[in-house]
């Protein structure tokens, strides 16, 4: 009986209602809704938020084409640096770098440093200057960098003199030359050598691409061992610095790179001189979302060297970056190949594990498997594609962290990771500590 | 088709289903002489029958009679497609444009009471003028800052006419690393605006959760809000975002364009902590405003306007 009271009375109530064609609303009433919307956001954000000083705008804004126009004010750049390392050929390295420029003058880096234990002097001058921004002055604290693909369009002159310490395989090298560790524990095999010279490049990020192209010359040398020191280590357990080919050159360079971010997708080759310091690498990258809360990262990479390339040119396959159960220097040979498997997840481990930590320690869980092969062209030929033996393939598997910095890029990740080998010749069981980006073998573009 | 997506539309799709399902076993039943009482069937469906529930009129649609339309509706992926095209059409129509930018910085503390102590740290007025296609002139009107570098804080503009910060999920690159949803349909005189939620497809892209506003008569997007909540964008310095909000304002009748952005960022104490190393205080609240007013669009700006004087 109540029901039946109940839906006499919604029908009374209802059906005038349904015989009536609506009424329309005004035409402002869009209108009227934004300002509904924007009164709300007045109050959430408040007063002190909101209002701006307008005194005498109206007079200003008056005035404004009465001003000659001049060029907008360029933002100086000013900026001091320390320069710290540690190594094994040079010691501890101490100096200091000073960064200073606008955009319409360029960016011009300095930077002096002495190794302690080889007491070498080490400096560079960097020059970096925007020659073309058809989208407008590029903002200060991004135009004293390299550009980045997704950013605005841009042309780059870049120039380079330095005597400085490289490492070996650089595209797997850590960002210090593996220098922590070798101070910690004396048993980071990272080697380096010394190259002092001058390169010239234009680079162009346009669309979705990169172009650079650009000249080298340069003397390169071997570094030897200047210490065995280190904190917690056995000096005896130092490694040997894997000896650099003397080398003396003058090579052109270039390099293509390509990113859709939308894509989960990046991809990079970039060649180095002719003859026997040719040298030929290539990488993609592609990530697969699994659902909202798990990423698939695949990486490939393949590159080749002639035959009788330096060895500072040749490839490796240890480290961090590559098949991390294996050491730095591990390879040395004329073609690489390696496959870069790493799963992520969306989950704040220390949070779900309600440990007490900074919100701004966020680490995901990630599981990893790299598999790779270094090897010589059997027939010692200066080719590009050469097949490799099936007893060369090694791998690792593992698992960790992973932190996303954010700094000073928004993809620059840290990676701490436990490695195990995969096979007989997968090394040993490595911890791993890396800094790097989304696409570990890409690099940045 | 549209295919309805709320719980209760769906509950609402199963009953008229149902209904017409019965309907079919009746006239089986009955045979052809109550087949022809039957009110004409609409003769403009592409695709079989259409079932569509109005859920934006709250009133309790199981009272009303059920109407059967022939109109199509605009699905989500085609409001998403009209909204790309209204608003790559809107920047193509844009040749030069004018209007005051007002820019500012507050810090927010906790203050006494629970109320909190606000420091407006930076403000700055600029008069802007661009043209298509690279033109851009500035005017500082005026400034005033609490940094202790000059460099502070500052805001530049480019010379395009597009606005990604309202449009950036909508864009076809970026639109599929989103889930869009219907949240909410607003019909108001001659106008329909649908607000459109967006959530990233993975919780590991450094993309923010949102909802706008979609004037459905131009296809453009009127006001936008977007978040940071769950997450940071750049965990080492922001906590969160906790809001930005983007509005829009039509000029001239026809133009939309963006006149207020506000945004509430959350500081780490990591970050604090290295701006006082530079000798800076950051609140642990920072709050982002940006006005835009006098906006004139397509008054046909002299090149001569964007002539630099070159320096004596």
């Amino acid at each position: 009986m109540k029901r039946l009271a109940l839906v006499l009375a919604l029908l009374a109530v209802a059906g005038p209602a349904a015989a009536q064609a609506p009424t329309p609303a005004p035409s402002d009433s869009i209108f009227k809704l934004l300002r509904a919307l924007s009164d709300s956001t007045d109050a959430d954000f408040g007063a002190a938020t909101v209002e701006f000083d307008t005194t005498g705008l109206d007079t200003l804004v008056a005035s404004a084409l009465t001003r000659p126009a001049t060029p907008p004010p360029a933002r100086h750049v000013r900026s001091l640096y320390p320069v710290l390392n540690y190594n094994r050929t040079s010691g501890a390295i101490v100096g200091a770098g000073y960064h200073v420029g606008s955009q319409p003058t360029g960016f011009l880096d300095l930077q002096g440093s002495y190794a302690t234990s080889a007491k070498l002097g080490r400096y560079a001058f960097a020059y970096r200057k925007t020659l073309r921004a058809p989208a407008g002055p590029i903002p200060a604290l991004q135009a004293m960098a390299a550009g980045r693909i997704g950013r605005r369009e841009r042309l780059d002159l870049e120039l380079r003199y330095a005597r400085e310490m490289l490492p070996m395989m650089p595209e797997h090298a850590d960002p210090d030359a593996g220098g922590v560790g070798t101070l910690m524990t004396g048993t980071n095999a990272q080697s380096v050598f010394e190259r002092r010279g001058f390169s010239g490049a234009l680079a162009l990020w346009k669309g979705d691409w990169l172009v650079r192209a650009g000249v080298t010359h340069a003397q390169e040398k071997a570094l030897p061992i200047a210490t065995t020191y280190s904190f917690f280590g056995d000096e005896a357990d130092v490694p040997e610095n894997t000896a650099a080919d003397a080398d003396d050159f003058t090579e052109p360079f270039a390099q293509v790179g390509f990113l859709r971010r939308d894509w989960d997708f990046a991809g990079i080759v970039a060649a180095h001189g002719t003859g026997d310091r040719r040298r030929l690498r290539g990488a993609v990258g592609k990530a697969w979302r699994l659902g909202s809360s798990f990423k698939l990262g695949t990486e490939f990479e393949a590159g080749a060297t002639a035959a009788a390339a330096p060895r500072q040119r040749r490839f490796e396959i240890g480290g961090a970056k590559a098949v991390p159960s294996l050491p730095y220097g591990e390879g040395g040979t004329d073609h690489l190949m390696v496959a870069h498997f790493e799963l992520t997840g969306a989950q704040d481990v220390l949070q779900a594990l309600r440990f007490p930590h900074p919100q701004w320690l966020v680490l995901y869980p990630s599981v990893f498997m790299d598999y790779g092969s270094t090897w010589d062209d059997p027939a010692g030929r200066d080719v590009v594609f050469s097949k490799p033996p099936g007893q060369n393939w090694r791998g690792a598997a593992g698992g960790g962290f992973s932190w996303r910095l954010g700094i000073p890029e928004p993809d620059v990740t840290m990676r701490m990771w436990m490695a195990w080998p995969v096979g007989p010749r997968g090394g040993d069981p490595q911890f791993n500590f890396t800094v790097g980006r989304t696409f570990e073998l890409v690099g940045r573009l | 088709m549209t295919f309805p997506r709320s719980p209760h539309a769906r509950a609402s799709a199963r009953l008229i289903a149902l209904a017409f399902a019965l309907s079919a076993v009746l006239v089986v039943l009955a045979g052809p002489a109550a087949a022809q009482q039957l009110p004409p069937q609409p003769t403009q469906v592409s695709a079989g029958p259409l079932f569509a529930v109005e859920d934006t009129i709250p009133v309790p649609s199981a009272l009303l009679p059920v109407q059967i339309v022939s109109a199509s509706r605009v699905t989500l992926d085609e409001i998403l497609r009209r909204v790309a095209e209204g608003e790559a059409r809107r920047d193509s129509l844009m040749h030069d444009q004018s209007f005051t930018m007002l820019a500012a910085l507050t810090y927010l503390e906790d203050g006494k009471g629970g109320a909190p102590a606000t420091k407006r740290q930076w403000e700055s007025a600029t008069q802007v003028y661009r043209k298509k296609p690279d033109k851009v002139r500035t005017v500082p009107l005026k400034s005033k800052s609490e940094f202790k570098d000059d460099d502070g804080a500052s805001v530049q503009v480019g010379p395009g006419m597009g606005e990604e910060l309202v449009t950036f999920a909508f864009q076809p690159r970026t639109r599929a690393r989103f889930d869009f949803r219907i949240g909410q349909r607003h019909l108001l005189g001659d106008r329909v605006v649908y607000v459109i939620d967006f959530v990233p497809r993975s919780k590991l892209d450094n993309l923010p959760t949102g909802r706008a506003w979609i004037d459905t008569k131009e296809f453009v997007i009127v006001r936008q809000e977007f978040w940071y909540r769950d997450r940071s964008p750049s965990p080492l310095f922001f906590k969160s975002i906790d809001s930005c909000v983007i509005e829009r304002t039509q000029v001239d009748g026809r133009w939309w364009v963006m006149s207020r952005v506000l945004a509430r960022v959350q500081v780490t104490s990591l970050a604090r902590f290295m701006a006082r190393l530079g000798k800076e205080n950051v609140a642990p609240t920072v709050d982002f405003s940006l006005a835009l007013r006098d906006w004139k669009v397509n008054r046909g700006l002299d090149d001569a306007l964007f002539v630099v004087e070159k320096k004596k």
